[in-house]
């Protein structure tokens, strides 16, 4: 009798190692190419400090570097964004991100507001899957599926990438257990230049009216920060192309908004030529997203504003942090003078 | 014993089975998809040759999905436009505009052009799915894609073939 339950044990064990096993090789790494995907996993490896914490989509994450923001100001940031970010994933990656650290200024950026529905799983799978289980990652998922997705699938990604197992390559060996570092607290450097403004007319909508779904989690990321005592900042950052416009009548909503709550909200598309933008130098896709150097001209504008409007000091004088720091620039310094990009 | 082992082996095979699955294919529209110069314009066919028989837009544009799989485009001529995405190497239609009425060749096949009333809409298309005052929608759920006319003071003011899925 204590054999054979000895033995069940173990075959119990084995099954969960094995499963557990496969599900480490199929899943995807995001190491070679969509390292976006990456992004989400990486600030769990981050020591929790930071006085400006940075939530949203793309413009986020290719329109806000962080090592800019001490390097000028001595302000320490991270950016918890992910590709199509969509609101409530946002909300609930700053629920989970105040559970490790307090910052003084927490800024969104509102492109996402646009949508009032699960979007598409692919990028799902990029904001969910790495986040740690917790209770607040059951809720993102549950507020993030579309209909096509199941719930298990996140719980055990197993159910969903054992398809993957014909595409399967050196990476998903190389990265079994291990993730290199893609960003640079959040950001992800692009180099390239591929200046120009495409002259595409962007698609008109039936109505304008930002969904309430979205502006409800808009709602809750304000209260959340109210509670906690952290400053709430609205942005849009300076692009503005066909794919991803951001029309003035939405922008007219969050006006009013920022307004009714006495939030501060910067729209930056009207201000790129003050900023210093120059949409034939500083975007790497013809002006949908920023490369280093227009990120670099929008960081260092909005740490200004960090400075004189929200009253963040510099932290310079802290020798400990300012180690860490010059670390984290000798990082990024390398990487952006070496010119790679994704 | 030999249950616990069978119903291990079952959850590996229902595994492997799980791998095998196939995927959908897209199925056709109930409506007259989009066509201009004799050459029809369907959300998800292949872009290539409608491009090409398309001929040199007026203004082009491409960009990475966030995704990182292939690009997405844009060709926009007088009066239309066709965004396209890519899927394993290959670019696809994936929505047709109708933004102005500057070409008068430029209509739905049913004969609807930017500007005209809502009522010409109703009486060209019949019963639409949906109407408000900003938008009249037909949908056919099995192949997946929506011709939306968009309205302002009872005017057309844009047409758009969409995929839904």
């Amino acid at each position: 009798m204590k054999k054979k339950i000895v033995f069940c044990i173990c075959l119990l064990l084995v099954t969960t190692l094995l499963l557990a096993f496969l599900q480490a090789l199929t899943m995807p790494k995001y190491m070679s190419s969509a390292k976006e995907g990456a992004l989400i996993a990486e600030y769990y490896r981050e020591t929790p400090d930071h006085d400006v914490l940075f939530v949203g989509d793309c413009e986020v994450y290719e329109g806000i570097t962080p090592p800019t923001l001490w390097e000028e100001y001595g302000i320490t940031s991270y950016i918890r964004g992910s590709a199509q970010q969509l609101t409530w994933q946002s909300y609930y990656l700053l629920e989970e991100t105040l559970k490790y650290e307090t910052p003084k200024v927490v800024v969104f950026n509102v492109l996402a507001l646009k949508y009032g529905e699960p979007q598409d799983e692919a990028y799902n799978r990029m904001t969910l899957d790495g986040m740690k289980l917790s209770a607040t990652k059951l809720r993102a998922i549950k507020a993030s599926m579309t209909e096509e997705e199941s719930f298990a699938s996140y719980l055990f990604p197993l159910l969903r990438f054992h398809s993957r197992w014909k595409e399967l390559g050196q990476e998903d060996l190389t990265y079994l257990f291990h993730r290199d570092t893609v960003s640079h607290n959040g950001y992800l450097m692009q180099t390239e230049v591929r200046g120009g403004k495409a002259e595409i007319l962007p698609s008109p909508l039936a109505d304008y009216t930002l969904p309430a779904a979205s502006m409800e989690y808009l709602d809750k990321m304000r209260e959340l920060c109210a509670e906690k005592g952290i400053a709430f900042v609205l942005m849009k950052a300076p692009t503005n192309d066909w794919k991803y416009h951001w029309f003035d009548e939405w922008d007219a909503q969050i006006v009013a908004y920022a307004a009714e709550h006495g939030l501060r909200y910067y729209n930056f598309i009207p201000l790129a030529d003050e900023i210093g933008i120059d949409w034939s130098t500083d975007t790497y896709d013809a002006g949908v997203h920023l490369n280093v150097f227009g990120a670099e001209k929008l960081t260092s504008y909005l740490g200004e504003i960090l400075v004189e409007e929200c009253g963040l000091e510099s932290r310079k004088t802290d020798a400990a942090l300012s180690e860490i720091w010059q670390k984290k620039l000798d990082a990024y310094y390398a990487e952006r003078n070496e010119g790679k990009d994704y | 014993m030999k249950k616990l082992i069978s119903l291990m082996l079952a959850v590996l095979t229902m595994l492997g089975m799980l791998a095998s699955c196939a995927e959908e294919t897209p199925k056709g529209s109930s409506f007259r998809p989009f066509a201009v110069g004799g050459v029809t314009v369907t959300p998800d066919a292949e872009a290539a040759g409608i491009i090409e028989a398309l001929g040199e837009p007026k203004a082009f544009a491409e960009t990475g999905s966030c995704y990182g799989d292939g690009k997405d485009k844009v060709y926009q001529y007088v009066s239309y436009k066709i965004m396209t995405y890519s899927k394993a190497g290959k670019d696809y239609i994936l929505s047709v505009e109708i933004y102005d009425d500057a070409d008068d060749t430029v209509a739905t096949p049913e004969g609807v052009r930017v500007g005209d009333h809502a009522e010409t809409v109703i009486a060209r298309h019949g019963t639409p799915s949906s109407k408000t005052d900003l938008q009249i929608v037909y949908l056919d759920a099995e192949s997946g894609t929506k011709l939306q006319f968009l309205l302002r003071d009872g005017k057309v003011t844009n047409i758009q073939y969409l995929k839904t899925k």
